[in-house]
């Protein structure tokens, strides 16, 4: 899940995906805009087949908080 | 029908000449839904005589709710009925829907899903609402749209709408005060979307993802597809625009520049880390069917429309406010001028006056609502209105903006100098995140926030360059004096507008 989280997030801004940890913030350390996160957030939708809540999906601030957001949502 | 002077005609119309073609195309539980403009027709006229049945004379109906069948259903089936169609803001609060709606006299109150849990509240605060009706869904407690639609199938209202009725009250934000209600006539909303002389369009899908609570989204894709046979593609979230280009496949779709911008990067990231070729990273994003984006409602820079020519995407340029329902100019297909902000529209006469842009046309609003001193400010006896922007035009009817009035600046020696002319400049120079041009008395200066994202061994060094290099192509009374730095964002409105006053 990380993995692939850290796939979307390098087709919206330039990083490096070494350095993209569970503790990255989208904001602060990845440069992510608010219409970037939206549009990563869809893409990460078709990806998992999953229905995303967008505004609990903006609650998370890190990549980690994100994956984890997601495992329960495939889980379901 | 001979003539068309009222919604109610516009809609009448589209289902005479593209009956059975579709109109409203949404996604839903892994599939298509359409709606054909004889269906969407019928839907309106259920709503209609629903109305017809429980109001007594002219009534305002206020809605809340994002794009979807049932919100144009419930919107345009007010105003085939004659009467006033209220759009609020979704974002608002509770406390802030209820005051649009008690500002405006509403006597009822159309909801989307994610708004029936602030029902309740709203019921409290606004006792001249008779309904509450849910535009999405069945609750117990609630009237809904499904019911009305389905006991009012098949009946036709019998209305005598007016060209000058009144059809529509928008609020307009501002940066500054309360939200003024622009009050919109059949007459105007007609007058705007049919000012422009559009290709032949009939048949093909826009996609449209801009808030339908402003006009800009309510003339240009809404009532413009009725008016052109083109079929409405419903964006259900922000979040999902590349998504639904590739699952729509539109001609066309309406941008705000921020979107614009964000889809662009993603566009060149695809290029730049998979090698794939423009058109391939364009098919990839827009589908097979993509040729335009029109974009308005903030500053597009032409480094943007630059980067789109790159990937064979026209993107136009237009300009207007809601007082003008909302179009003034139109960005059209091969724009000739980038930097302007497109062609003034059929109809319409604007003139310049001490700098500022003013406009006369059918489109001109009828005033805000119950607020005749802000009418004043803006609306001269004879009808022009004082749109607040600064700009000039060409021979050629090319309209240009440099700037807000409010935000002008006089030197004593007569000089104006409009502070947006020279932050426009850094729109696109990754080490500047925000700038605000101001004059310290007589001293032109700049307050830049520098992106803190941005990695450079002296970041003050580039932004020092690139002022002396911005400040080489003005005129020396446009020339940036002094550079202060901060550390901090500037303060912002609720809409992510920098609030100047405070900064200066």
């Amino acid at each position: 899940m990380f993995e692939k989280i850290k796939e979307i997030i390098c087709q919206y801004v330039e990083a490096d995906p070494s350095e993209i940890t569970p503790d990255s913030k989208f904001r602060d350390d990845l440069g992510f805009n608010s219409y970037d996160i939206m549009c990563m957030l869809g893409d990460a939708e078709s990806e998992f087949d999953i229905e995303i809540g967008q505004e609990d999906a903006l609650k998370c601030s890190t990549v980690g908080e994100l994956a984890d957001y997601f495992s329960k949502l495939t889980q379901d | 029908m001979n003539e068309l002077k009222t919604v109610k005609d516009l809609v009448y119309r589209a289902d005479k000449l593209y009956g059975d073609g579709v109109f409203v195309r949404e996604y839903r539980n892994k599939s298509f839904c359409d709606t054909s403009f004889s269906e969407f027709r019928k839907m309106c006229d259920s709503v209609a005589v629903w109305i017809k049945e429980n109001f007594t004379g002219n009534v305002h109906i206020a809605l809340a709710g994002s794009t979807s069948l049932g919100y144009l259903v419930s919107a345009l089936g007010i105003q085939v009925s004659g009467n006033v169609a209220v759009p609020i803001d979704t974002a608002n609060s509770a406390e802030r829907i209820a005051d649009e709606v008690n500002r405006s006299d509403s006597e009822a109150l159309f909801l989307d899903g994610s708004h029936i849990g602030d029902a309740e509240k709203i019921s409290r605060l606004c006792p001249n609402v008779k309904y509450f009706v849910s535009i999405s869904g069945n609750y117990d407690s609630m009237l809904s749209l499904d019911q009305i639609l389905s006991q009012y199938s098949g009946l036709v209202p019998e209305t005598d709408v007016k060209e000058s009725d009144l059809s529509a009250i928008f609020f307009t934000s501002g940066t500054t005060g309360q939200s003024k209600g622009v009050m919109l006539s059949h007459g105007n909303l007609i007058d705007n979307t049919t000012c422009h002389k559009d290709p032949n369009y009939v048949g093909k899908k826009m996609l449209s993802v801009l808030p339908v609570h402003h006009v800009y989204c309510f003339t240009c894709d809404i009532l413009c597809s009725l008016w052109n046979g083109v079929t409405v593609c419903v964006n259900d979230s922000l979040m999902r625009i590349p998504r639904n280009l590739k699952l729509f496949q539109p001609e066309f779709t309406t941008f705000v520049p921020m979107i614009a911008s964000t889809i662009l990067s993603k566009m060149e990231m695809a290029v730049q880390k998979t090698g794939i070729s423009e058109e391939e990273a364009k098919k990839q994003i827009f589908g097979d069917n993509f040729e335009i984006i029109f974009s308005g409602g903030a500053y597009l820079s032409p480094e943007v429309t630059k980067g789109y020519k790159k990937f064979g995407i026209e993107i136009s340029q237009g300009y207007g406010m809601t007082e003008c329902s909302p179009r003034i100019c139109t960005g059209e297909k091969n724009c000739k001028n980038a930097e302007s902000v497109g062609k003034i529209v059929d109809r319409c006469e604007v003139k310049i006056v001490d700098g500022e842009i003013w406009v006369k046309s059918k489109s001109v609003m009828q005033g805000y609502y119950k607020n005749p001193e802000e009418t004043a400010k803006s609306l001269t006896p004879d009808g022009w209105l004082m749109t607040g922007d600064l700009g000039h035009m060409d021979s050629e009817g090319y309209l240009y903006i440099t700037g807000r009035k409010k935000n002008l600046i006089i030197l004593s020696n007569g000089e104006n100098v409009s502070p947006e002319e020279i932050e426009n400049k850094f729109a696109v120079f990754a080490p500047v995140k925000e700038i605000v041009v101001y004059a310290d008395g007589e001293t032109i200066t700049a307050q830049v926030y520098p992106d803190p994202e941005y990695t450079s061994s002296d970041i003050k060094a580039e932004i020092n360059k690139k002022i002396e290099e911005v400040n080489s192509s003005f005129p020396s009374a446009k020339r940036i004096q002094k550079v202060i730095f901060r550390d901090t964002e500037f303060p912002k409105t609720a809409s992510r507008k920098i609030i100047r006053a405070e900064v200066i």
